[in-house]
């Protein structure tokens, strides 16, 4: 019988490269050709979304798609895909009633991180706050940024103090 | 109204014009890094952006991506790397400043296909979980060794302070530095 296990130690798959810094993590993988994705984020706590305007960010030379929850696959949790079992209630992108604040609405694929600071334009409501105001957002412009996008340039830059 | 955020660019603008102030003349804030900087035994010579770090040019420019980018901030330790010999979190060093200075990550322990003592005691010991942290523990304890042969269990926390293993696997990683100690001994 093979019992070579017995009274020694199970080698750690894949220590090696693990202490001598071989081992590949998702960070360390450079692809050529990607696209950019860039998650335009919710800035309320909680929201009802009541429409995602695709046309501004469509216009934007370089965008190839907008997604929103209604382009993805259902899953077994719920019509849009979740966060896993732990966290159900969080889609991974914002459907009807969006409940964190941050929570992305529309990633915008791009091949060019520049194209990528666009944002879709959206309409929702804040419900807990403020039940019918509609919250405006400024006019796209891809050269600036605008929100969430405006805080990773600025961490691009290697300013991180200052958003 | 949603308020608009700072303009991105403005504050670009903003930090090469006080980098110029300050009396910074290269063009686009580019920095040559002379061919005295060396990464594990080997020269290298190229320009790099003034406000990038020590971790962004052994990563993105070096393609050494032992050395993690976890925090960026120097909480974690996932960064370290030796400078001249010391310890130090590589994301709160910038490159320019690594000119002319002596710099090894864990791609530089293992010699000839050899592992370094505290490389093998980490497998050993089965101190390797997920392995994130695992070269920024390896580096800070090189230092420690290198500074105190053979330190206490205290001695080791201690040293190894500054290095964050989510897993939590710190008594293994403890006991397989004391065990490269002794090891060395």
């Amino acid at each position: 019988m093979d019992n070579h296990w017995i009274g020694r130690s199970a080698e750690r798959v894949g220590g090696v490269d693990r202490v001598t810094g071989a081992q590949r993590y998702a960070a360390d993988i450079r692809l050529e050709n990607v696209l950019q994705v860039k998650l335009v984020s919710l800035d309320c706590a909680r929201a009802r979304l009541n429409a995602i305007d695709k046309r501004q960010a469509a216009k934007i030379e370089g965008v190839r798609c907008i997604l929103t929850a209604g382009d993805l696959p259902g899953s077994p949790l719920g019509p849009t895909p979740r966060y896993g079992p732990t966290h159900a209630d969080r889609p991974v992108l914002a459907v009807a009633t969006a409940t964190g604040a941050g929570m992305p609405s529309a990633p915008l694929p791009s091949p060019d991180e520049k194209f990528a600071l666009a944002m879709a334009g959206r309409r929702f409501e804040s419900i807990a706050l403020k039940p019918t105001r509609r919250l405006a957002l400024p006019r796209p412009d891809p050269a600036a940024g605008l929100g969430v996008s405006s805080a990773w340039s600025a961490m691009e830059i290697g300013d991180r103090g200052r958003q | 109204m949603a308020v608009p955020a700072p303009d991105a660019l403005e504050i670009y603008r903003t930090y090469h014009t006080n980098l110029r102030l300050d009396g910074h003349d290269a063009p686009d804030v580019m920095h040559a890094v002379a061919d005295s900087l060396r990464v594990n035994g080997q020269a290298h010579s190229l320009e790099v952006h003034a406000h990038h770090t020590l971790l962004e040019l052994l990563r993105d420019r070096l393609n050494l991506t032992g050395a993690k980018e976890c925090c960026a901030e120097g909480e974690c330790g996932a960064c370290t790397v030796l400078l001249n010999g010391r310890a130090v979190n590589s994301c709160l060093i910038l490159a320019v400043e690594a000119d002319g200075e002596e710099v090894v990550t864990i791609e530089g322990l293992a010699a000839n296909g050899r592992l370094d003592p505290l490389q093998s005691a980490f497998l050993e010991k089965g101190a390797v979980q997920c392995g994130f942290c695992i070269p920024g523990m390896i580096m800070a304890a090189k230092y420690l060794l290198a500074t105190n042969p053979h330190p206490t269990v205290p001695e080791i926390q201690a040293g190894l302070a500054g290095n964050l293993c989510r897993c939590g696997g710190y008594s293994r990683i403890v006991d397989a530095v004391a065990a490269a100690a002794k090891a060395e001994r």
